[in-house]
């Protein structure tokens, strides 16, 4: 056999079983979605179906008619953009700031931010959320916020991008044409921003999208619900309807899914860029 | 003159992102460092100073234990069957960069973790679930038995570990992906000349190389594996059906501690003890990576 | 036998063809130098000779071998990399010892035989360093070792000595020369220095733009060099071109400026040629066609003068081997010998035996 010819047979192989693979680490979420499509009798099936024999969307018109899922969707939806705007706003300015502005107390404030970043959220978030119920945020978008507002990483992310690709010589070059500060950070700096300010924002909506721990204990009520804490307790409430659970699930899961897909780029970037951060 | 422009203009500049950060991030952590060496019920107005007795006290408590004991076995367990999967992926999926599948396969690699964790933990669910889901149907189609995977205490460990792994897979792969691209071509082509097969060269020449990434991720996934909350909710609901108490991990018991019993000093204790736990991996990490960059 | 046999090779990569029918046979225990400007495609060759590029068509023969579809490892040869590409995270000795390790060698064999080669080439006191820990120079030691080790048919290097500074390029000249007297191994050696390929060659292969332009022996193609190109990349100080006419029974080549050289062989052409003089053969005196030039600059090495001259309107270089100390500007005249003067076609390039 040629090399050619043996090197076309393993990359054919390695394909196949890539394939595989693929296909069965999706098989879950598959399944999911096609569960959201069966009735409940055909969930309580044995041996269960892959796939529904009757499809209907009964299911997904419950979901959406009787049960805050949109509600959900939607302070999820309001909380992950609060969260980003924040996040990016105070993140490209801290940013540049530590990153163009070398002076003792900036360095100091820099090292502080570096020391917090490795402390995970769920270490600290009891006392902040007595902080939040103090403030009478609780069961608000509000009081989510509060956890979210500022990312560690987001302010090394741009401050590693400020030192590598924005020359001290450009912004002396504004000062001396008699810009002023904001003017050159809002006129010059942002805009060659651009790519890490977008991977940090769909890092950012990310992160309180899914977030967990801490909108599970700021929100008791049901209607202020995110969609992971109200799915997870969907199934004390709609315990014997797998299928409409396994819809709102689906509900919840294809925006995310999609929107992966579109912005893929943007995505393997950000977290790609958290990589090499040591 | 300019330069004192500039400086009070940094200070003012970063004064909003610096209070915020102060009250959202070192304010919180004072207060649990300092609450640990507390008590308090939530409602009385006393907290009295108790030194190192939460401490002392978890060591002692069952409850605890275990929690420390299930959490370390899923983060460990996680992180031993994500590093090698991903790293073996990574460089299936590099290999065939050229294929026209190779967009594919990244995506789909990765859209596991990008699902959010409730929903990928309910598609779990259903799959493990003794009396309807698919894992028993096969399982049973093959000759075996049903297992109650949910409900054993060993299994149920296990099915966190295995969703928790499937969740990081992607972003182990994506990471391992960035090291293949940035290893130098030529030493691997010298290794074939040298004689070496494809999979000598992972083993001789991409695993070394790699160790840094190894490394990280190694150390990210245990960090979040000892996070891990949402899973345990959604997977491990008990007999009676309450989320999350059939495999007890540290953040829950630590807001059941909290907000159930009462006792806010307590569960500072534990989130202590947690940042200890994170803590001691990033220095071991930042002690390896230094050790083998130092000499 | 380890004869190197190349058929009519052809290389492209997609649409663009980088070899067009490449051929020539290097004899076994020969040093062969591939030499030619940047993007000429003799790295190219040698990669399809290593088997890390697949051959388009044509047939590359070792001994009495096809080895076109043979994997790289099976061929038995060994490549020392412009970089040396060295494994950085195992030490010398482990380096020069993993390809015998991958052919399951005992420990006590592979710990000989790296010994051995490392004496060789005077590493041995380096066997536990790490890559990072060594210069350029001891690098590129270690490389050779690596490939030395593994005793193969063929070597190949691939511009080795372009990371070195100049003074341990000559020295590395040398050394590499006595290596392979002593190994007696036939050698591919590439580089784009011409220097490199007449001093340590014994067969050169000058190509250009895909193709072979010539393949002698060193002196060869400096004394016959086959058309212009070849004539003007071999030889440091370049040779200089100029258009001149000549009639049939006429001794005389003519410049451009009118000045006239007495070229007796030169009888049997007629019509425009271009003449081509080597610096190292314009002398200031002596018999021989004379000529007078501008000088426009000249640098002294000491022991050397070399000169830029406008002569018939073009620039030349003189390379006088005596302190020459003139002012710019100055018009003198040079002599040489009519029969070092080569005469090449002005059409197609080729030279013109006269």
């Amino acid at each position: 056999m040629s090399a050619t010819d043996r090197a076309r047979r393993t990359n054919f192989l390695l394909d196949v079983t890539l394939f595989v693979i693929c296909i069965l680490l999706l098989t879950p979420l598959i399944l999911l979605i096609a569960n959201g499509f069966k009735t409940p009798q055909e969930m309580l099936v044995w041996p269960p179906t892959l796939f529904p024999k009757d499809p209907t969307l009964e299911n997904f018109h419950k979901v959406f008619t009787e049960t805050p899922l949109l509600r959900w969707m939607l302070n999820s939806f309001l909380f992950a953009i609060l969260s980003t705007v924040a996040i990016v706003a105070t993140s490209a300015l801290a940013g540049y700031i530590i990153g163009k502005f070398p002076f003792r107390t900036i360095n100091i404030i820099f090292i502080l931010f570096l020391a917090t970043a490795i402390i995970p959220f769920e270490v600290y978030m009891i006392p902040l959320y007595f902080q939040v119920k103090a403030l009478g945020l609780l069961n608000s978008v509000g009081g989510l916020l509060v956890g979210y507002l500022v990312m560690s990483f987001g302010i090394f992310l741009i401050r590693q991008n400020v030192i590598a690709s924005i020359p001290d010589e450009l912004l002396e070059a504004a000062r001396i044409d008699g810009a002023g500060e904001l003017w050159i950070f809002w006129y010059v700096v942002l805009p060659l921003l651009r790519g890490p300010l977008a991977a940090l924002a769909v890092l950012a909506f990310f992160q309180a999208w899914t977030a967990f721990a801490w909108p599970i204990i700021v929100m008791t009520r049901k209607k202020s619900f995110t969609i992971e804490v109200g799915l997870a307790n969907f199934q004390s409430a709609y315990t014997v309807d797998l299928s409409l659970l396994s819809a709102a699930s689906a509900a919840v899961m294809v925006p995310s899914v999609l929107a992966f897909v579109l912005l893929r780029r943007n995505f393997v970037e950000g977290i790609a860029a958290s990589g090499m951060k040591e | 003159m300019l330069r004192r422009k500039q400086f009070w203009f940094a200070i003012m500049a970063i004064l909003p992102t610096f209070a915020i950060f102060g009250w959202v991030r070192l304010f919180p952590i004072i207060e649990t460092l300092r609450l640990s060496m507390h008590e308090w019920n939530l409602l009385s107005k006393n907290k009295p100073f108790v030194g190192f007795q939460n401490f002392i006290e978890l060591f002692g408590d069952n409850q605890f234990m275990d929690a420390l004991t299930n959490t370390a076995v899923i983060a460990f367990g996680a992180m031993a069957v994500t590093i090698p999967m991903s790293m073996v992926l990574a460089a299936i999926i590099y290999h065939r960069t050229r294929s026209r599948f190779s967009g594919f396969y990244e995506t789909a690699v990765f859209i596991p973790h990008v699902v959010s964790l409730v929903p990928a933990a309910m598609a779990w669910k259903w799959i493990f679930d003794a009396k309807l889901g698919p894992l028993n149907a096969i399982i049973m189609g093959l000759g075996g038995d049903a297992l109650p995977w949910l409900f054993d205490p060993v299994l149920s460990v296990i099915c966190i570990i295995f969703l928790v792994s499937w969740q990081t897979l992607g972003y182990g792969v994506l990471i391992y992906l960035v090291g293949f691209r940035n290893l130098p071509k030529s030493v691997f082509e010298a290794a074939q000349l040298d004689g070496a097969n494809g999979f000598q060269s992972f083993l001789y020449m991409s695993v070394p190389l790699l160790k840094p990434i190894t490394l990280y991720v190694s150390v990210v996934t245990l960090i979040s594996g000892f996070n891990v909350y949402a899973q345990a909710y959604v997977l491990a609901s008990d007999t009676q059906g309450a989320p999350g108490r059939q495999v007890r991990v540290l953040v829950l018991d630590m807001l059941e501690n909290s907000f159930q019993n009462f006792r806010v000093g307590y569960a500072a204790a534990e989130a202590v003890i947690l940042l200890s736990i994170v803590l001691l991996l990033t220095m071991i990490q930042f002690g390896l990576l230094r050790g083998k960059g130092g000499r | 036998m380890a004869t190197v046999e190349i058929k009519e090779l052809h290389k492209s990569f997609g649409d663009v063809e980088i070899l067009h029918g490449i051929s020539f046979t290097i004899p076994d225990g020969a040093f062969v130098a591939l030499v030619g400007p940047s993007g000429c495609g003799k790295s190219t060759i040698l990669r399809l000779i290593a088997g890390l590029e697949e051959i388009t068509s044509g047939e590359i023969h070792i001994g009495d071998n096809i080895i076109n579809d043979v994997e790289p490892k099976n061929r038995n040869i060994a490549m020392v990399f412009q970089n040396y590409a060295l494994y950085p995270h195992l030490t010398v000795a482990q380096n020069m010892g993993f390809s015998l390790k991958l052919l399951k060698k005992s420990k006590a064999e592979i710990e000989r035989a790296v010994q051995h080669t490392a004496e060789i080439l005077g590493v041995n006191k380096l066997l536990h360093r790490l890559p990072k820990q060594l210069s350029g120079g001891q690098r590129q030691r270690v490389a050779m070792g690596r490939a030395i080790v593994r005793k193969p048919q063929v070597f190949l290097f691939d511009e080795p000595l372009s990371n070195l500074d100049a003074k341990l390029r000559v020295q590395m000249r040398a050394e590499l020369k006595a290596l392979h007297r002593r190994l007696a191994t036939t050698t591919v050696y590439v580089t784009h220095d011409q220097i490199e390929a007449m001093t340590m060659a014994d067969i050169v292969v000058v190509m250009r733009d895909g193709n072979v332009e010539q393949v002698g022996r060193p002196l060869e193609l400096y004394d016959k060099p086959v058309n212009q190109f070849v004539a003007g990349f071999i030889g440091s100080p370049a040779m200089g071109f100029l258009p001149a006419t000549t009639k049939v029974g006429s001794s005389e080549m003519v410049l451009s400026d009118g000045q006239v050289l007495s070229k007796p062989t030169c009888a049997a052409l007629d019509g425009g040629y271009i003449i081509g003089l080597r610096p190292e053969h314009i002398q200031l005196g002596g018999n021989g066609a004379s000529f007078k030039a501008t000088i426009e600059a000249s640098e002294q090495t000491g022991s050397e003068t070399l000169l830029l001259a406008r002569l018939a309107d073009q620039e030349i270089t003189i390379l006088l081997r005596e302190r020459f100390d003139t002012p710019i500007g100055d018009v003198h005249t040079f002599v040489i010998d009519p029969t070092a003067v080569q005469v090449f076609d002005s059409k197609t390039g080729a030279r013109l035996e006269t």
